[in-house]
């Protein structure tokens, strides 16, 4: 049994607990406690990370993690970063900024990503709402950062082992 | 969502700590390291479960809330391994240890607002006199 350690970050409420929950074949460990920061918009939200598996055929498992999206608990995301082979970053559309928001990540992340690899999924998207999927992957690639960038609805198990399936091309042509 | 908003505090959550609440966790912890300063206690913090600075005595803004999202996060990781190994449904303290001091974590389990009590010691203290005074901080929180 091959198994791959998966990362998922990005913006508060934008449906990293869900992603995983959507997957996952064991019940999620989750770490979720009562909001008081009104302005996420959600009741329960994440401080220290959420924890799922889905295996891939018989010889291969991923173990799926979740950060807390807030950036006050980043000293989550470098412990969550040891050893994973890839990260999903999860950006919530509907926020004021997303494009400001996907940057963080990119920035905070940047030697995880170059190391592995990385998708892009921009969540709650309604297309005539600017910004375009377009001006995502134009921002990556201003950073030298080329990496898949699709919109998605993770509450769709269909939709999440497609994110993890262009997660896993990239490690394959890697290996 | 209006990008033009006031953006939250860092620091604070904008609700629901009342200033009632934020005043009298202040008050109890003043007294709760004075009375234990000269023997090892450095700082304390009473924190929400999500990570929000509600009172801090002898930390800088920035420490306290630093020292709330990590404990924070350390509380939720014990809740997380007490439920999963089956010996309870929530944790009440967690103790970590160093060469040089302690930190030390117990749950206030406020009707309203559930908070974290979180200390800073050094080697001088005296752990369980530290905990015994801990206890009676959580009590009184539970109250406030």
């Amino acid at each position: 049994m091959i198994e791959h350690k998966i990362l998922f970050t990005g913006t508060v409420s934008a449906g990293k607990t869900t992603a995983i929950q959507s997957v996952s074949e064991i019940p999620v460990i989750c770490t979720d406690v009562l909001s008081n920061d009104l302005t996420l918009g959600k009741e329960a939200t994440t401080v220290a990370l959420d924890y799922g598996e889905v295996s891939l055929g018989k010889a291969e498992r991923l173990r799926l993690y979740g950060t807390p999206g807030q950036e006050r608990f980043s000293f989550m995301w470098d412990v969550l970063a040891q050893g994973a082979l890839g990260l999903v970053i999860l950006i919530d559309h509907t926020r004021p900024e997303p494009l400001r928001d996907l940057s963080i990540y990119l920035d905070h992340f940047r030697n995880l990503i170059q190391k592995t690899a990385c998708v892009v999924v921009l969540s709650k998207m309604d297309a005539s709402r600017p910004p375009a999927l377009e001006t995502f992957t134009e921002m990556m690639q201003k950073k030298h950062l080329v990496y898949p960038v699709v919109a998605a609805d993770v509450r769709d198990k269909a939709q999440v082992l497609w994110i993890l399936d262009l997660l896993l091309v990239q490690m394959e042509a890697r290996l | 969502m209006n990008s033009t908003a006031k953006k939250p505090s860092p620091m604070h959550a904008p609700r629901p700590i009342s200033e009632d609440l934020r005043s009298k966790a202040g008050y109890i912890l003043r007294l709760f390291v004075e009375k234990l300063g000269g023997i090892g206690v450095k700082s304390a913090v009473i924190a929400t479960t999500d990570g929000f600075d509600v009172a801090s005595v002898a930390m800088s803004e920035e420490e306290g809330a630093k020292l709330s999202a990590l404990s924070s996060s350390i509380s939720a990781i014990g809740d997380m391994a007490i439920k999963e190994i089956g010996t309870g449904v929530d944790h009440q303290s967690i103790t970590i240890e160093s060469e040089s001091g302690y930190i030390f974590i117990m749950d206030i389990r406020h009707p309203n607002c559930p908070m974290i009590l979180s200390i800073a010691a050094s080697k001088d203290a005296v752990l369980g006199k530290l905990i015994y005074y801990a206890r009676q901080v959580v009590a009184k929180m539970i109250e406030a």
